[in-house]
């Protein structure tokens, strides 16, 4: 007999796939990351130098999933709990003999398993994207970093997933869940790290401020370590987005910083062992809150229009 | 007067809503600290400006010039670019959605429609408590920041700079109110509610991410910096067709190059590449947009006119 929990996750992938919006948004996510690819090749000339690894023109496709992915999780998360509000099955499920444990760990399964599905698409077409386009096949080594990628990923976006599925789970009204989620999203997806780019005094200048004053990078460090305060003010606005966290981890994984060129796939997740440990804690906290909450699922279940 | 009625009533029922009330927030909020960003970035740049300049002196040579010397005080609002485009386009959204909703998931349209109202003039109240609403949001956040240049140490505008200011903000408004168009048209159109607000969501991202990397190669996170998303496009048979073809229609491009003339942080030689200017491209999608909304009214079946989530 298949436990109740695997039920759930099954009911709530095959729903999934049976949503026309769901399988949009992912086409979207797809299409974006494969034009961002397209158009780093355009403005690069091709990929044809020989000390270029094609997984370094993959900046714009981490933006995207940072920007696109995480709300497209929100999206999936939302739907996961919307579809038992909307159908007013959330108190029917719990007259059954399942836990509410048991039913939030089949649905948190569920989610895991559609945003591996998504990501596997996406990174599988990426790849067959770079081998086309680079006219070589991508290296192990290439293959491996990308395959952390994906793991990377499915952490940040499972850290969404709850968010979406929490505010759509607990809250009144679906329409404001949604709307609130999205606006904690602009807040940790955008909003953080556009103020701690914006407030970063090299970017107060196109092209770079030391650049245009033609200041060496031993003398812009010495200079910039007399602002300790503004430079902690700022790096701790950033740290306060997972995405920051996400960008920081895939862009040292896969070259796009070059100074983690050449190192390997160990020594570059111990560096980023703190951006590793950060995402973790998002999604462990999401995972904490959502397990200690005692829900009324049969009041939320006639709440469903406004 | 039937329009001026469906405004009112609009108006009331939105202003009532929690959600419109916490985005609203959340934009005078970042509104409020857009221009203490901006001084404090400015004042930075110019205190390592100093201490460049120093190290220049000791070596007995001639420093570049201060890059913020000589720059506009509206220059401090740059960040205000990249709110309009984020929360502002949000807000615009949400507001233009409940705003057109809230008939159709009370249930209340078909006695709407009962009633001696054409649908045009529904929708001509629909589209005035848009235009009220976001313009009042806007008009606070102008007035936000006039205080805070009130406010913050040695800055003062002249005449040109007010009108430039004033000019800013109109540009604001049109682009906001686009999106609230936008969020009112597929409130009006989609089967569900869900789709309603995703589906303004979905063209939202691809306005602001995904068209600005296909006509310039602007990065979706260099998208969120005002002074990096005004790089120019790299040069080749690709951007020369993309950015052709597309920035016409690319209001958040035209939105951006019209905010950095307007605030001063334009780069030197800096051109819009398009036939039309950021302006009429403003105008042109309002205008269709605003023609979508009445055209949805129109079309709207009343008896059929419930969500179905």
């Amino acid at each position: 007999m298949i436990s109740p929990v695997l039920v759930i996750a099954r009911k709530d992938i095959v729903e999934a796939l049976r949503t026309r919006l769901f399988l949009i948004i992912t086409a979207f996510l797809l299409l974006a990351s494969m034009l961002s690819i397209a158009v780093t090749a355009a403005a690069m000339g091709g990929f044809a130098s020989p000390d270029y690894s094609p997984i370094e023109a993959m900046r714009g496709f981490v933006e995207h999933l940072e920007i696109i992915g995480s709300a497209l999780a929100i999206i999936m998360g939302y739907r996961s709990a919307a579809t038992e509000r909307g159908h007013n099955t959330l108190a029917l499920v719990m007259t059954r003999p399942i836990t509410q444990r048991a039913f939030l760990v089949g649905k948190v399964i569920g989610g895991i398993v559609l945003i591996l599905a998504v990501l596997a698409i996406v990174f599988t077409a990426i790849g067959v994207e770079l081998t086309a386009l680079n006219g070589v096949g991508l290296s192990i080594l290439e293959t491996v970093k990308l395959i952390v990628g994906y793991i990377s990923a499915t952490v940040y976006m499972m850290a969404f997933f709850l968010l979406g599925f929490m505010f759509a789970l607990y809250m009144k009204h679906l329409s404001h869940a949604l709307l609130t989620a999205f606006a904690i999203w602009l807040v940790v997806v955008l909003v953080a790290p556009q103020i701690g780019d914006t407030l970063d005094p090299d970017n107060q200048a196109v092209g770079g401020l030391f650049m245009e004053l033609a200041v060496p990078r031993a003398q812009e460090i010495e200079i910039m370590n007399t602002f300790d305060t503004y430079e902690t003010i700022r790096t701790g606005i950033e740290q306060l987005s997972p995405s920051k966290h996400f960008e920081r981890l895939t862009f040292a994984l896969w070259g796009i910083k070059g100074s983690y060129f050449g190192k390997t796939v160990m020594e570059i997740l111990w560096e980023k062992l703190v951006d590793i440990i950060w995402l973790l804690a998002y999604v462990t906290t999401l995972v904490g809150v959502l397990f200690t909450r005692q829900a009324n699922f049969s009041h939320l279940s006639d709440k469903l229009s406004e | 007067m039937a329009p001026l009625h469906i405004m009112t009533a609009a108006l009331q029922v939105s202003l009532r809503d929690r959600t419109v009330v916490l985005i609203a927030g959340l934009f005078m909020a970042l509104v409020l600290i857009s221009a203490y960003l901006g001084w404090s970035a400015t004042t930075t740049v110019h205190e390592v400006y100093l201490k460049v300049a120093e190290a220049y002196a000791t070596k007995g040579e001639i420093a570049p010039s201060n890059p913020v010397s000589n720059t506009s005080p509206l220059e401090l609002l740059r960040n205000m670019t990249t709110y309009v485009a984020l929360i502002g386009a949000l807000s615009g959204m949400v507001l233009g959605n409940k705003i057109t909703s809230v008939d159709r998931k009370s249930g209340v349209y078909p006695l709407m429609a009962s009633r001696p109202i054409g649908a045009a003039s529904i929708a001509i109240g629909k589209i005035l408590a848009i235009i009220v609403s976001i313009s009042s949001l806007l008009g606070f956040a102008a007035l936000i920041n006039v205080g805070t240049f009130w406010v913050l140490p040695n800055i003062s505008l002249n005449a040109d700079e007010w009108s430039r200011l004033a000019q800013f903000y109109a540009a604001s408004n049109l682009y906001v109110i686009a999106f609230g168009f936008l969020g009112a048209l597929f409130a009006v159109t989609s089967r569900s509610e869900t789709a309603a607000l995703m589906i303004p969501v979905t063209i939202w991202l691809t306005v602001t991410f995904i068209i600005p990397q296909l006509t310039a190669n602007v990065l979706p996170m260099a998208a969120l910096n005002p002074l990096k998303s005004m790089t120019a496009a790299p040069t080749g048979a690709f951007f020369a067709f993309t950015g052709a073809a597309l920035t016409p229609f690319s209001i958040a491009e035209a939105y951006r190059a019209l905010s950095a003339i307007l605030l001063g942080f334009a780069p030197s030689g800096f051109q819009f590449n398009s036939l039309i200017t950021p302006m009429q491209t403003l105008f042109v999608v309002n205008g269709v947009l605003m023609s979508g909304v009445v055209l949805a009214y129109l079309g709207l079946n009343a008896s059929r006119s419930d969500y179905n989530d």
